[in-house]
């Protein structure tokens, strides 16, 4: 059975002209790594809070449609129960400290706090979340105090110590340097692994054509692509939707264009690239 | 975790403090001048030596009371018209016994009541407080309330720094005589209101994200217990509370 359902779905700004998300229809299953790409203001952070609960009832609007978490109404769910199945990263670090903890790690602990865990698990969970997004040395300070990619840091350790069944990412590394970048991707390596749901929005592609399952691709309101990352990273068309290919794809297309190599596939990843370039000679 | 609040006062259970606080404040309301300055001030200053920062308490404490006890001090003097015995007099100014009195009675409320406040709060950490109301049954949309207006006071000063700065470089005129000051200042008011407003409501979000209103009976990192040396100083400062009213009532009545 899909973890989350979306039927229809439709959503409109209170104020807004136009509907930004029309009949959008998807379903993920439990375990799948789902990335949303688009051009900037198409509605994938709007497609997100739809997801977490948090449209229509914090950004009110006119919607339409059906969002099920585990066959269940997310619309008969209370706001603060979704929080035990969906995590959710927001794209601004900023604002999504708790404003009443004084250092990092009571503000990563929060979370826990909410959710009634044994302070002693909470202690032993926050612990392994600090080293593991390399937050360790940052414990003792405060979390108003840090910069954007400390605080991206902060904000998703908050959120992945709470151990959802489905993860929200949005944009987890827009403030993050490469190191930073490669780190926060190793995390959500990891929590693959463990068959956590995730849904990921990036612009990173070359990225998300690593170690994403299935690509959502948003354009003018519609989901115009639904496929496997390779398909939808090897296809020329998505440059037309204002979105990019990752480098390796672009340096085949390119090739293959020159007439310099040919490719079964084109690949979308390095190794994938490795691969088909073996044994080619000089 | 981080423990910021030193000495012996701040393992204290904060609800223990609370108490005292009420009733130091209570006894100092019933009984005049002499019980205030002479037995409570000498004595939340003894306590303050155990605060684990004496001469910060004792910075504030002057810092925010000197000028204002001194000016109430001064105008009940002056002001007095009784026909008590007059103790100085110099030209116009004439200090009679009676308003010496009346100033000491009236300063020495606010003094024992600043003193134990600032002690509370140089021992005790407010998210400690919250915590420990909670563990009473109070609401944590109470207790995140308060805290997080706490917490907001310096935010918002922050905020309107940056406001200040953004002008500044956009041109503003911000710094120079009182004008110009007062001028730079009400056009940033703002988008500081309204910037603190969309905070809220991201705040909140960020709350639910974060399991805020779950419906489950929430925990706490930090561990607050009151002690039995807690319950024997309330239940010792509540005893001690009830005969000394008892006292000032019985003088009262005979």
């Amino acid at each position: 059975m899909a973890v989350l359902e979306l039927k229809d779905v439709s959503f409109k700004y209170q104020l807004a002209k136009e509907t930004i998300l029309e009949n959008i229809s998807f379903s993920i299953e439990k375990g799948e790594f789902v990335a949303l790409v688009g051009r900037n203001g198409v509605g994938k952070t709007t497609l997100c809070s739809i997801m977490r609960g948090l449209i229509p009832t914090f950004h009110t609007g006119t919607m339409n449609g059906q969002v099920l978490l585990n066959g269940m109404d997310i619309s008969d769910m209370s706001i603060g129960d979704i929080a035990l199945h969906i995590g959710f990263v927001f794209q601004n670090p900023f604002v999504q400290v708790s404003g009443v903890k004084q250092t990092v790690f009571e503000e990563v602990a929060y979370g826990l706090e909410n959710l009634g865990v044994e302070r002693s698990e909470i202690i032993r969970r926050v612990e392994e979340m600090l080293i593991q997004l390399n937050i360790d040395h940052l414990r003792t300070k405060h979390p108003m105090q840090l910069s954007g990619g400390q605080s991206q840091r902060v904000a998703l350790a908050s959120v992945l110590v709470m151990d959802p069944e489905i993860l929200i990412i949005d944009e987890p590394t827009s403030q993050l340097d490469p190191q930073g970048t490669e780190e926060v991707f190793e995390t959500i390596r990891l929590l693959k692994e463990r068959k956590k749901t995730i849904i990921l929005v990036e612009h990173k592609v070359d990225w998300v054509a690593e170690y994403a399952d299935r690509i959502l691709v948003i354009h003018d309101k519609h989901i115009v692509k639904d496929a496997r990352a390779n398909e939808v990273f090897s296809d020329p068309m998505l440059l037309e939707t204002g979105n990019n290919l990752p480098q390796v794809a672009l340096l085949a297309l390119k090739l293959r264009e020159l007439g310099e190599a040919s490719f079964d596939n084109i690949p979308t990843t390095l190794d994938d690239a490795v691969e088909q370039l073996k044994g080619r000679g000089e | 975790m981080l423990d910021r609040k030193k000495g012996p006062l701040s393992k204290l259970y904060p609800l223990t403090k609370l108490v005292f606080l009420f009733c130091a404040i209570i006894l100092a309301i019933v009984y005049d001048w002499k019980f205030g300055y002479l037995v409570m001030v000498p004595l939340t200053l003894v306590l303050a030596l155990f605060s684990g920062n004496f001469i910060g308490f004792i910075k504030k404490f002057i810092g925010a009371l000197l000028l204002f006890v001194i000016f109430v001090f001064l105008f009940k003097i002056m002001l007095d018209k009784s026909d008590s015995q007059i103790l100085f007099q110099w030209q116009f100014v004439i200090i009679r016994i009676q308003g010496l009195i009346d100033g000491l009675n009236q300063t020495s409320v606010l003094v024992v009541m600043a003193a134990v406040v600032l002690l509370f709060f140089e021992t005790t950490e407010v998210e400690d407080l919250m915590i420990s109301l909670q563990q009473r049954k109070v609401s944590h949309v109470v207790s995140y309330i308060v805290l997080s207006t706490l917490q907001m006071i310096p935010d918002m000063v922050k905020r309107s720094k940056v406001i200040m700065q953004a002008q500044q470089a956009r041109g503003i005129e911000t710094e120079g005589n009182m004008y110009l000051r007062v001028r730079a200042f009400f056009p940033s008011l703002g988008p500081l209101i309204i910037s603190s407003i969309s905070e809220l409501e991201e705040r909140a979000i960020t709350l639910e994200v974060r399991g805020f209103s779950a419906s489950i009976e929430k925990t706490f990192l930090k561990d607050i217990q009151s002690r039995a040396i807690d319950r024997i100083l309330s239940i010792g400062f509540i005893l001690i509370s009830i005969a000394l009213l008892g006292w000032r009532i019985y003088l009262w009545l005979f």
